[in-house]
C-alpha cells in the first residue's frame, strides 16, 4: 500500500514537474503564431525526453552514479570540464528565467510590479533548498502544479472542433504570415522546452540521493513512462489552448498573462486564479530544481559531498554553488531582461547543449561493466540512436536558425 | 590469473569514497613511482585528488584557467583529499573505495605543496599518469608510433602480509586516434547502439600495445622505444571485469 502511494505520488509530482517556463513560453508562443502546426514537436520532445530520463534514472538505480559523474568519466577531465562549463551556463539561464516566471505570476495576481518580487523570491528559493526536506518540497510543489489542468479544463468548454484540430496537428503547415526559418527555430526551441537537461540532471541526482537500487527501476520505468507523457500533455493542452484563443485574435505573445488569457476567457475567474496557482507552483518547483542542477553538477564533476539529505555543514561546497546560483539567477532579470525572452534563449540553447550529455549517458548504458545484464536493450538502442542523430542535427542547426531567423522574428 | 585494467578508461576521473561513505573527490591523477629509478615497471603508489592535480592535466589554456578559477572560487577544505596511498585503497568498482576516513588523510597546504612540486619535478622516481597519457611515442628510426592513449596496469598476485603498492604498470596503449577506445568501445563487452559502434569502434582500431620494457627513455612527453611500430603486438582486450555498485558481488579488492 505505501509503496502504492509512493508510486502514485512520484507519477502526480512527475506530472506537475513536467511543466516549467519553458513550457509556458514555448506552448504558448508556438501556439499562438504557429497553431497545431508545431504539436508534433510535442510528441517527438516527450518521447525524447522519456528515453533520456529512463536512461538515467536507470544507471542511478544500479550503478548510483549521477549523470554528471558519468560526463566526467567518459569524457575525460578537459572535454568534461567544458560540458560542465556549457551545462552550469544553461542551466544558471533557465534558473533566471525561472525566478523572473516566479515573480512575473505574483506581479498577474497581485498587480505590483515583478522586480519587486525577484529578491524576494531568490530567497526563498535559496531557503527552501537549505533548510526544507526533499520529499517534502518535491511533492509540494508537484501536486500544485496539477492546477494546471484547469487549461484542460478550458480547453474542454470551449467545445472546439476535435476532427479539424487533429487535422492541423497530423497536417502542419507553416502560416502563410511565417517564414519556414522561424517555423524550425521554434521546433527547436519546443524541443529544448520539453528536453531540459535540468530535469535529466535533477532527476537521476534524486535518484541516487534516494537510494534507489534495482528494487526501484519499476518505480523508476512508471514515473517515466506514465508521469512525462501526463505532463507533455498539460503542455500540449496549453498549445491547444492558445491555438483556439490566441491565434485568431493574432495576438503574439510577449508576456506571461497571454499564457492565462484563454483560461481566464472561458472560466472566468475561478479559472485564471487556479491557471495562476499552476504557473506559480511549475516556475516555483523549477527554479528549486534548477538551483540545485547547478549544485549538483558542479559537485559531481568535482567529486565533491552533494545532496540534500546531507546537512549543509557536510556539503559546505555543494551548498556554496547553489546560493551563488541563486545570487546570479536572481541577478539576472532584476537587470531589467525580459525575463520571456530569457526563457526564450534558454530553451533554445537547452536543446543545443542536448548532446553533451546525451551521448556519454548513452555510451554508459551500454556499459555492462556500469549496468550488468541492465543495459539497453535493442530497441531501446535503436529508438535512442535515432534521436542522438535528430539531437546533434538540432544542436548544428540552432545557432543558424537563431541568426537568419532573427531568433525567431515576430 | 592476474586482473588487467586500463588506467585511463577505469581508474582515472571516478569517485572516490572514504570510509564513511562520504564523497571525497575524484581520481584526479595517479602517481607512479619507479622502484629503482631506471624504467624497471612503475607501481601505483597513490591517488592525487583536488584542484591541484586536476589543472595538471588540462593542457588548453581555457581549462587551466576553468580550474584556476574554480580552485580560487571553491578553496578545499577540511575534506580535501590531496595524496592518498594506494595501500588504502579497498576496492575497485564504478567508485573507488577507502579504507580511511577523508579526514585523516587531510595534509595541510604547505605539505601538499610541497609534495606537488616533489611528484610533478623528481623525474625517474615518481611520475604521473596524466605524464604518461598523450605523450608521443617514438620508435627507433625515429617515425613516431602514437599517442599513449591508456596505460595498462596489473593487479600483483596476492601478497602474503606484504606492504606495497597492488597495481604495476605493464605497458602502454599507443595509437594515433584514441576516441573510440575513451568511450570503452575497444571492450568486445560494449555491444553499444549500433550508430556509435560504427563511428567511434573504427576510430579506435589502430592501436598497439607497448610492453614496458620495450621504453628506451621517457622526457618531455616523448617516449622512445626499441624496434620499431610494425613489431609492436596489437593490445590484447580485458577480460570483462563487472563491477557493479554493491562491492561484495562483482568488484575487486585491491588485494596489500
Amino acid at each position: 500500500m505505501k509503496k502504492l502511494v509512493e508510486i502514485a505520488l512520484g507519477i502526480l509530482t512527475a506530472i506537475g514537474g513536467f511543466v516549467d517556463i519553458g513550457d509556458l513560453v514555448a506552448s504558448t508562443e508556438t501556439g499562438a503564431r504557429f497553431g497545431l502546426g508545431l504539436a508534433w514537436v510535442l510528441v517527438v520532445g516527450v518521447l525524447g525526453i522519456i528515453i533520456y530520463a529512463e536512461m538515467a534514472g536507470r544507471v542511478a538505480s544500479v550503478s548510483g552514479r549521477a549523470v554528471f559523474d558519468l560526463v566526467r568519466e567518459r569524457l575525460g577531465a578537459g572535454v568534461g570540464l567544458l560540458n560542465l562549463a556549457a551545462s552550469f551556463f544553461i542551466t544558471l539561464l533557465t534558473l533566471a528565467a525561472e525566478i523572473g516566471g516566479v515573480a512575473l505570476s505574483l506581479q498577474l495576481a497581485t498587480s505590483v510590479n515583478y522586480l519587486l518580487f525577484v529578491p524576494i523570491v531568490g530567497f526563498l528559493v535559496w531557503l527552501v533548498c537549505w533548510r526544507v526536506r526533499f520529499e517534502v518540497m518535491d511533492n509540494a510543489v508537484g501536486l500544485l502544479g496539477l492546477a494546471l489542468i484547469v487549461v484542460a479544463v478550458a480547453v474542454w468548454k470551449a467545445h472546439p472542433q476535435w476532427g479539424a484540430m487533429l487535422h492541423s496537428a497530423t497536417h502542419p503547415v507553416v502560416p502563410r504570415t511565417e517564414t519556414h526559418t522561424a517555423y524550425w527555430y521554434f521546433a527547436i526551441a519546443l524541443l529544448g522546452s520539453a528536453m531540459t537537461p535540468y530535469e535529466v540532471f535533477f532527476f537521476s541526482s534524486g535518484a541516487v540521493e534516494q537510494r534507489w537500487t534495482r528494487a526501484d527501476l519499476l518505480v523508476n520505468r512508471l514515473n517515466v513512462y506514465i508521469g512525462f507523457p501526463l505532463g507533455g500533455l498539460l503542455a500540449l493542452v496549453l498549445m491547444v489552448a492558445a491555438a483556439l484563443v490566441l491565434e485568431p485574435r493574432g495576438i503574439d505573445p510577449s508576456h506571461l498573462s497571454q499564457a492565462a488569457l484563454p483560461t481566464s476567457l472561458i472560466l472566468g475567474k475561478l479559472g485564471l486564479a487556479l491557471a495562476l496557482l499552476g504557473f506559480f507552483a511549475c516556475t516555483s518547483g523549477a527554479a528549486l530544481e534548477t538551483a540545485l542542477s547547478c549544485g549538483y553538477s558542479v559537485a559531481q564533476y568535482f567529486g565533491w559531498p552533494w545532496g540534500k539529505l546531507l546537512k549543509p555543514a557536510q556539503a559546505p561546497r555543494f551548498q556554496l554553488v547553489v546560493l551563488a546560483s541563486i545570487t546570479l539567477g536572481a541577478g539576472l532579470p532584476l537587470t531589467t531582461l525580459d525575463p520571456i525572452k530569457l526563457t526564450e534563449y534558454a530553451i533554445v540553447l537547452s536543446a543545443a547543449a542536448l548532446p553533451l550529455t546525451y551521448l556519454p549517458l548513452l555510451i554508459v548504458a551500454n556499459d555492462p561493466a556500469y549496468l550488468g545484464d541492465k543495459v539497453n536493450s535493442g530497441l531501446s538502442n535503436a529508438i535512442a540512436s535515432v534521436y542522438l542523430v535528430v539531437l546533434v542535427v538540432a544542436s548544428v542547426a540552432t545557432i543558424p536558425l537563431m541568426i537568419i531567423s532573427k531568433a525567431g522574428g515576430g | 590469473m592476474a586482473r588487467r585494467l586500463d588506467a585511463a578508461l577505469e581508474l582515472l576521473d571516478r569517485q572516490l569514497i572514504d570510509s564513511d561513505g562520504t564523497l571525497a573527490g575524484k581520481v584526479d591523477d595517479l602517481e607512479l613511482t619507479d622502484p629503482g629509478g631506471n624504467l624497471e615497471q612503475p607501481r601505483v603508489t597513490a591517488i592525487l585528488s583536488g584542484p591541484a592535480a586536476l589543472g595538471g592535466r588540462l593542457h588548453t589554456p581555457v581549462g587551466r584557467w576553468l580550474a584556476r578559477v574554480a580552485d580560487r572560487l571553491l578553496a578545499p577544505d577540511h575534506d580535501q583529499l590531496s595524496r592518498v596511498p594506494f595501500d588504502q585503497v579497498e576496492a575497485v568498482a564504478t567508485d573507488i573505495r577507502l579504507r580511511v576516513a577523508a579526514g585523516e588523510l587531510g595534509v595541510g597546504a604547505g605539505e601538499a605543496r610541497v609534495r606537488e612540486r616533489l611528484i610533478g619535478r623528481i623525474a625517474g622516481a615518481a611520475m604521473r599518469l596524466s605524464e604518461l597519457l598523450g605523450a608521443k611515442v617514438v620508435d627507433e628510426h625515429g617515425h613516431t608510433v602514437g599517442k599513449v592513449h591508456d596505460v595498462r596496469l596489473v593487479q600483483e598476485g596476492p601478497q602474503a602480509g606484504g606492504v606495497g603498492p597492488g597495481l604495476r604498470v605493464e605497458g602502454l596503449l599507443v595509437g594515433r586516434r584514441a576516441l573510440g577506445a575513451r568511450f570503452g568501445f575497444d571492450r568486445g563487452s560494449v555491444r553499444g547502439p549500433w550508430l556509435l559502434k560504427a563511428v567511434f569502434g573504427s576510430l579506435g582500431h589502430d592501436g598497439h600495445y607497448l610492453p614496458w620494457g620495450r621504453i628506451r627513455s621517457i622526457r618531455a612527453r616523448q617516449i622512445c622505444i626499441t624496434g620499431t611500430a610494425g613489431d609492436l603486438p596489437r593490445p590484447e582486450p580485458l577480460a570483462e571485469v563487472a563491477h557493479h555498485r554493491e562491492p561484495a558481488e562483482g568488484s575487486w579488492r585491491i588485494r596489500t
